[in-house]
């Protein structure tokens, strides 16, 4: 057996070691759920605002999300979701396209991960910092209890 | 290549494992502690628990409340300490200060949906009693449970279920495993190696961040970083526990075999009835406490909640069944009043039935399968002939 053989049954055995690992011992509630079902949001960074809109967004475990996001301000904005390895960049007045699965039940922030400035909106000093919402998956099964 | 290997065999894997089994070892001894005696002695001190309406001699605490309990007017709670069967008041000086307090209140809905955490003040014009007003934020069937400490003894006490009137709906109970969840402008982490079974110890470790992935620090409140009440959601069982001792949960603590007794903090509630009510109700109303925890099987550990451990504790559930942990704490720097906490609430089943071989043992047998496959393959790659030569 020359060298590369060896080296490949080891790969396979780490491999193997990882895929046991995974359909066995991890918990049935952390295994990451697709279900294939699309849920397509719109989300606004509203115009000087330094607002997400909606600021809540509602998803099922598995669910994969198609959001429209649309910025429309004359400069920069970002969308993070840490929860998710979304993170892109928003250029202004323009819309983007984010897409992910909702693998795991609970409550995961969403942001503006370029800095923005700040401003008074209808009598409220709101800044970059105030551009959070979240998206709020359930697990329709659990619910129901 | 050989330096790999020696590393990997004669000092990660090992030291691994030594880890892994005095965390068992640890957890299997204070497992056998609780199950004996009901009772857990620690920093903290002994811990008993019973039903108000099954104590017939010691330390009593009789509850009334005036006016009858509505949504958005304040009711008086009134909490007689007292020993049974004579109904002797016991004077504020017998009680002993816990956690900066001379009692500890808690109190949930019976959808657990609604949670609150107060302390009644002695009242000088009548001995052995404490008052403390509260003001419901929704109607529904509610329980509390009383904790003071005497002559070293925690007695936590079971309260006869009452009726909160008031508009809106009486409950809404709604059942989520989320593991990651917002608090105001916090989201909480809860780590729990699931499925978890009754009577094993299991560890639970919190970690806090900003809603940008910050990681936050918490400040110390009424002498604990974090404090931790489990309930079962039918309410016979409940648990309330700290992961420091009662220091003033500064930044760096040590943490010992002491405090790691007191942390487990296992009291049941026999005889309490009532099933599940269900109605809704907007989350948690943390009426007080704490801040930010940590404690793990480290010689020094520090109180931020920032680290990959975060703020841990260790709980024994006594019984199968659903349980809701309310895990209150106080971000550093927060706008929150000195009696204000943020309360995180997560669900958690237990099982019956453990495993047949614990997740522990079948990651090692799996580690030394993988180990010993790894070593094969190693000697064999080092032992066969380059080629061409």
């Amino acid at each position: 057996m020359n060298k590369y053989v060896t080296l490949i049954i080891v790969g396979a055995l780490m491999i193997g070691g990882g895929i046991v690992y995974r359909s066995f011992f991890i918990a049935e509630s952390s295994k990451p759920v697709v279900t294939g079902k699309v849920r397509e949001v719109t989300i606004t960074a509203k115009e000087n605002e330094w607002k997400f809109e909606p600021e809540i967004i509602e998803a099922e475990r598995g669910d994969t999300i198609i959001a429209t996001v649309i910025n429309e301000d004359d400069y920069d904005h970002g969308i993070a979701i840490d929860a998710f390895g979304v993170s892109q960049r928003m250029p202004a007045n323009a819309t983007i396209t984010v897409e992910f699965v909702v693998t795991q039940e609970g409550d995961f922030p969403y942001y503006c991960s370029v800095p923005c400035g700040e401003g008074e909106v209808h009598g409220e000093h709101r800044t970059h910092f105030d551009m959070v919402g979240a998206f709020q998956v359930r697990s329709p099964s659990a619910a129901s209890q | 290549m050989t330096a790999f290997l020696v590393v990997t065999f004669v000092w990660f894997l090992p030291l691994r494992f030594l880890y892994q089994a005095s965390r068992s070892e640890s957890a299997d001894e204070a497992t056998h502690d609780a199950s004996t005696t009901e009772d857990v002695h620690g920093e903290r001190g002994e811990a008993l628990e019973h039903e108000s309406s099954d104590i017939r001699e010691g330390l009593a605490v009789d509850m009334s409340a005036s006016p009858a309990p509505t949504v958005g007017r304040a009711t008086w709670f009134d909490f007689f300490v007292n020993e049974k069967p004579a109904n002797a008041p016991i004077p504020a000086e017998d009680i002993e200060i816990e956690h900066e307090k001379s009692m500890h209140v808690i109190g949930v809905r019976s959808d657990m949906e609604e949670f609150f955490h107060i302390h009644p003040l002695p009242d000088s014009a009548s001995p052995g009693h404490l008052v403390v007003p509260h003001t419901f934020a929704a109607p529904g069937i509610y329980k509390l449970w009383t904790e003071v400490k005497r002559g070293g003894v925690i007695h936590a006490i079971g309260q006869p279920e009452f009726v909160v009137n008031g508009p809106g709906s009486q409950s809404a109970k709604s059942v989520s495993f989320a593991r990651n969840i917002v608090v105001g402008n916090y989201q909480v982490a809860l780590e729990l190696d699931e499925p978890v079974a009754e009577s094993r110890e299991a560890e639970l470790a919190f970690d806090i961040h900003t809603l940008t992935g910050d990681e936050v620090e918490v400040e110390s409140y009424l002498g604990a970083a974090m404090h931790l009440a489990v309930i079962k959601d039918d309410w016979t069982e409940f648990v309330h526990t700290h992961p420091v001792r009662g220091d003033d949960g500064h930044a760096s603590q040590s943490f010992d075999a002491d405090s790691a007794l007191f942390l487990k903090t296992t009291l049941r509630a026999e005889g309490a009835s009532n099933g599940t009510h269900p109605g809704r109700g907007d989350m948690h109303e943390a009426g007080g406490l704490i801040p930010r925890a940590s404690a793990h099987g480290e010689a020094e550990e520090t109180a931020d909640v920032g680290d990959d451990h975060g703020a841990l504790f260790h709980v024994i559930f006594p019984e199968a069944g659903l349980y809701r942990a309310f895990a209150q704490f106080r971000p550093a720097g927060a706008d929150l009043s000195p009696e204000e906490a943020l309360t995180a609430a997560f669900w958690i089943r237990i099982e019956e039935q453990a495993p047949f071989f614990s997740n522990w043992w079948l990651r090692l047998f799996v580690s030394l399968v993988l180990i010993v496959a790894l070593s094969w393959g190693v000697r064999r790659y080092l032992e066969a002939p380059v080629a061409g030569r």
